[in-house]
């Protein structure tokens, strides 16, 4: 699901990869220098307005958000407990609120702490799919194969990735043709379910093995390894744009650790 | 320079017994189509695989004789030198497709061979034109029709600038549609400049109207070099060699047989047929006037048990995909059949939904006089047995016995009951020599044998079989349809998908053409092949015979016949007589 990219020409589309990983990096390094959830959640807003400019759909993102609201729940509620006043630095933050005998103290800066975490899972996740949302598979391919990492290497990674849909379809028809032959795949124990998975799985390996052999000749048809340098067929230039989206990701980068320094956003 | 110079060529995969290449020699020295026929097994592929050194630089195996192409010794140089010159298109376009997307995927070939960005792109641009790919750069392959992937795999292959392209199979695996847009392209790229094309190709249609010559293999061997023509106008010679020929040539031989034309005069084509037949039908015009139209095929018992009903059936697979609109129809027992139409108009969708594979969005299907809602995959097996496209999807066990055994084992069924009906079952499919074999070192006929006799143990009373003859030689063809009609005379209600109009023709008493998902007819073959308005619609082709005999019947009062013997059969009477 995260993969999957949503065709669209904003802004956020139009940059490189290059520019929306650096931004992506900056964000996620802002989101670790705060622990104040006031200052996260300037970054929080801050990504939300990005996912506006992008064009996604706000229904999209709910999809991805919500399964997580319980685990942002349960990682305040641990924190608050967890973290006992001694461990913060401001006076406010290491004010008790609630005793609760042997299970231990909530502080303020516990629950302030949660808040934060909270939010900064929020801006990872929401930071991250905008990145995959808004960037087509190829030119993360074509950044690997910049970043000047073997070759092979994000060919092996594209061609895997390009083969999910059709596996898919494969074990889609297997499972039908089994079924229609009255397989039973509800079997109770582990053992059972590995029973009930054979019929399924051999097709699928013995499909996996022809088809590999399959690949290997049409790669050698089409001259694969003919010469040792390769040309990316993606073509990625930063634009004018990128330069300077970069530019104001490094001042908002060095302003938010010299804030940092100066002892802005702790608790 | 010949363009291809084949000297005593032999050879033998690892660990096989028998030789896949016995002692050929060909050579090829002016540009054009060859067509390459023959059974499966015979050698056609792993000739293939010889052109651009595949064989013997990636598979093992011992290859004795030489093979030069353009001059060039495909044992001495590599296979991505080799390629350069030699394109070689797969029989399945999933394996041969590499970039995240069409433009990609074209640009892959000409980048492995460092060439500037500039030329990768032209190069891409020219072979996307030449099979009609314009304006589906950015599509990713999984968006892509069986016709298009196949294409792109051309347009891949081009880009390499080869002088020679050889195909294997191109359009096996495609829709009639599909085949059109390959073959399109393929004369495209021959109007466009002076290419060799080599085609390993089962469709004797395809041959006819395109190739200079054409190569038969049998057995390793190339049993036959000539042309087209001569092997078609033979039609005992072409049975000997596994292969098919035309409607028309198949006419004319029965005609020639029954010393009505000379071997000479047997049409290969619908027009060429038109053209001998035509004077005859004018000449007895009067005579033919209000004779019995339309041979009925149907049983005149009246009204047989239903035993699949479906009732204003619809499925959507999301709320854009309605893959079934209002769907009704009953099937009686004892019926044959035939679910045409393009790909995607909802024959498969349908069918699922016989033996709850798939259930209704709304609508009702009863199967055996139940309604099948309430009931599970695994029982609805019991009376709706269904036998997928490809074999290779099922196959799983070590022997051919236990395969066929297994459907009966998921159902509880054992000991001497279950014997004694697998045993039956490998019978009536000509298996029962195969018992103790490893399902995969069958051929791909008797691994489709094999599919359908594990659904048999389970005695179905309604088989419904996908594509029963894709993929199949001339002869795996024949053997799969004599079963098929054997099982019907025995009882069972049979139900086909098929894109192969002849079978429609002669083998099923009615026929449920879709568009679109909804029903667009419901009626014999016959009356089928005489609606064009239905049969475009569906995007179905008429059968050779059917085309002429809707042109025949602008001449005269004859009925609309639509097989080979029934058409041998009036044309002999009424010369005759």
């Amino acid at each position: 699901m995260f993969i999957a990219y949503i065709h669209g020409d904003s802004p956020i589309h139009r940059l490189n990869a290059f520019t929306k990983v650096c931004g992506f990096i900056v964000i996620t390094v802002l989101a670790f220098l705060f622990k104040h959830p006031l200052h996260n959640l300037v970054i929080a807003v801050g990504v939300a307005i990005l996912v506006a400019m992008s064009g996604l759909s706000l229904k999209r993102l709910q999809q991805l958000i919500s399964p997580l609201v319980p685990i942002f729940l349960l990682i305040m509620v641990f924190t608050g407990f967890s973290y006992s006043g001694a461990s913060f630095e401001t006076p406010f933050a290491q004010r008790e609120l609630i005793r609760l005998g042997r299970l231990g103290t909530v502080s303020a800066g516990g629950i302030l702490f949660g808040l934060t975490l909270m939010l900064r899972m929020f801006v990872m996740v929401t930071g991250s799919s905008l990145l995959t949302l808004t960037t087509p598979l190829e030119e993360f391919l074509a950044l690997l194969q910049k970043s000047r990492l073997p070759y092979e290497m994000s060919f092996v990674v594209g061609t895997a990735i390009r083969f999910v849909p059709t596996l898919e379809k494969r074990a889609n028809m297997v499972l039908d043709a089994q079924k229609a032959r009255g397989t039973r795949l509800d079997e109770s124990g582990i053992a059972g379910r590995i029973r009930a998975y054979v019929p399924i799985m051999v097709p699928m390996i013995a499909d996996g093995v022809r088809t590999s052999e399959n690949l290997a000749c049409a790669m050698l048809s089409r001259g694969f390894g003919a010469v040792r340098s390769f040309m990316s067929v993606e073509e990625t230039r930063l634009e004018k744009r990128d330069y300077l989206v970069i530019a104001g990701l490094c001042i908002i980068l060095a302003l938010g650790i010299y804030g940092k320094v100066k002892g802005i956003g702790s608790l | 320079m010949s363009i291809i110079d084949i000297d005593s060529l032999s050879y033998k995969y690892p660990n096989a017994t028998t030789k896949a290449l016995d002692n050929i020699d060909f050579k090829l020295t002016e540009p054009g189509f060859t067509a390459i026929m023959g059974p499966t097994g015979a050698g056609k592929t792993t000739f293939s695989l010889t052109l651009n050194g595949l064989i013997p630089q990636f598979y093992e195996g011992t290859m004795e004789g030489s093979v030069h192409v353009l001059g060039i010794d495909t044992k001495r140089y590599r296979i991505q030198r080799l390629v350069q010159h030699v394109g070689l298109v797969m029989q399945d376009p999933e394996s041969q497709v590499f970039g995240m997307n069409v433009l990609a995927d074209v640009m892959f070939g000409p980048a492995n061979l460092g060439l500037s960005y500039d030329e990768v792109m032209a190069r891409a641009r020219r072979a996307l034109n030449l099979v009609g790919l314009v304006g589906f750069d950015k599509r990713p392959p999984s968006d892509l029709s069986g016709g298009e992937k196949q294409r792109l795999a051309v347009a891949s292959v081009l880009a390499m600038h080869p002088e020679i392209l050889v195909l294997d199979e191109p359009t096996s695996e495609l829709d009639p549609v599909g085949r059109e847009e390959v073959y399109q392209a393929v004369d495209r790229l021959r109007e466009d400049g002076n290419v060799t094309i080599l085609a390993i190709e089962h469709s004797p249609d395809e041959v006819v109207s395109r190739a200079e010559n054409l190569v038969v293999f049998s057995e390793g061997k190339m049993a036959y070099v000539g042309t087209p023509k001569d092997i078609f106008r033979n039609a005992p010679q072409a049975h000997d060699l596994g292969i098919r020929t035309p409607e028309p040539a198949e006419l004319g031989w029965k005609l020639y047989e029954a010393g009505i034309i000379e071997q000479q005069q047997i049409p290969l084509t619908v027009d060429e047929a038109f053209e001998l037949i035509s004077p005859w039908i004018i000449e007895r015009k009067d005579r033919l006037a209000k004779c019995d139209t339309k041979p009925c095929r149907c049983d005149a018992e009246g009204e047989k048990e239903v035993i699949l009903s479906v009732q204003d059936l619809s499925h959507s697979y999301s709320d854009e995909i309605h893959a079934l609109r209002g769907v009704s129809l009953d099937v009686h027992k004892g019926e044959f059949i035939a679910l045409v139409g393009q790909n995607g108009a909802g024959k498969t969708t349908l069918a699922k939904h016989f033996n709850g594979l798939l259930r209704p969005t709304k609508g009702r299907v009863i199967v055996d006089g139940k309604d099948a809602a309430g009931q599970a995959i695994y029982d609805l097996a019991k009376v709706v047995g269904y036998v997928f496209q490809n074999p290779d999807h099922q196959i799983f066990s070590a022997t051919v016995w236990e395969e066929a055994a297994y459907g009966l084992k998921v159902q509880g069924i054992t000991g001497e009951k279950a014997k004694e009906r697998v045993a039956n079952v490998l019978e009536l499919v000509g298996l029962s020599d195969l018992l103790e074999l490893n399902p995969f070192t069958l051929s791909k006929g008797d691994r489709q044998k094999l599919a359908v006799a594990s659904i048999l143990a389970i005695e179905p009373q309604v088989l419904v079989i996908d594509e029963p003859t894709t993929g199949l030689d001339a002869r795996g063809a024949e053997g799969m349809m004599t079963l098929i009609d054997h099982l019907n005379k025995l009882g069972h209600t049979v139900i086909i998908i098929t894109h192969d109009m002849k079978l429609v023709a002669e083998y099923a008493t009615r026929v449920i053409a879709m568009s679109r998902g909804k029903v667009i007819a419901d009626c014999t073959p016959a009356e089928l092949f005489s609606n064009e308005a239905v049969m475009e619609n569906a995007r179905v082709k008429p059968t050779s015979i059917a085309r002429l005999f809707s042109r025949l019947q602008e001449l005269a009062d004859i009925p609309m016949l639509i097989t080979v013997e029934d058409a041998a059969d009036f044309f002999i009477e009424l010369l005759k007589s």
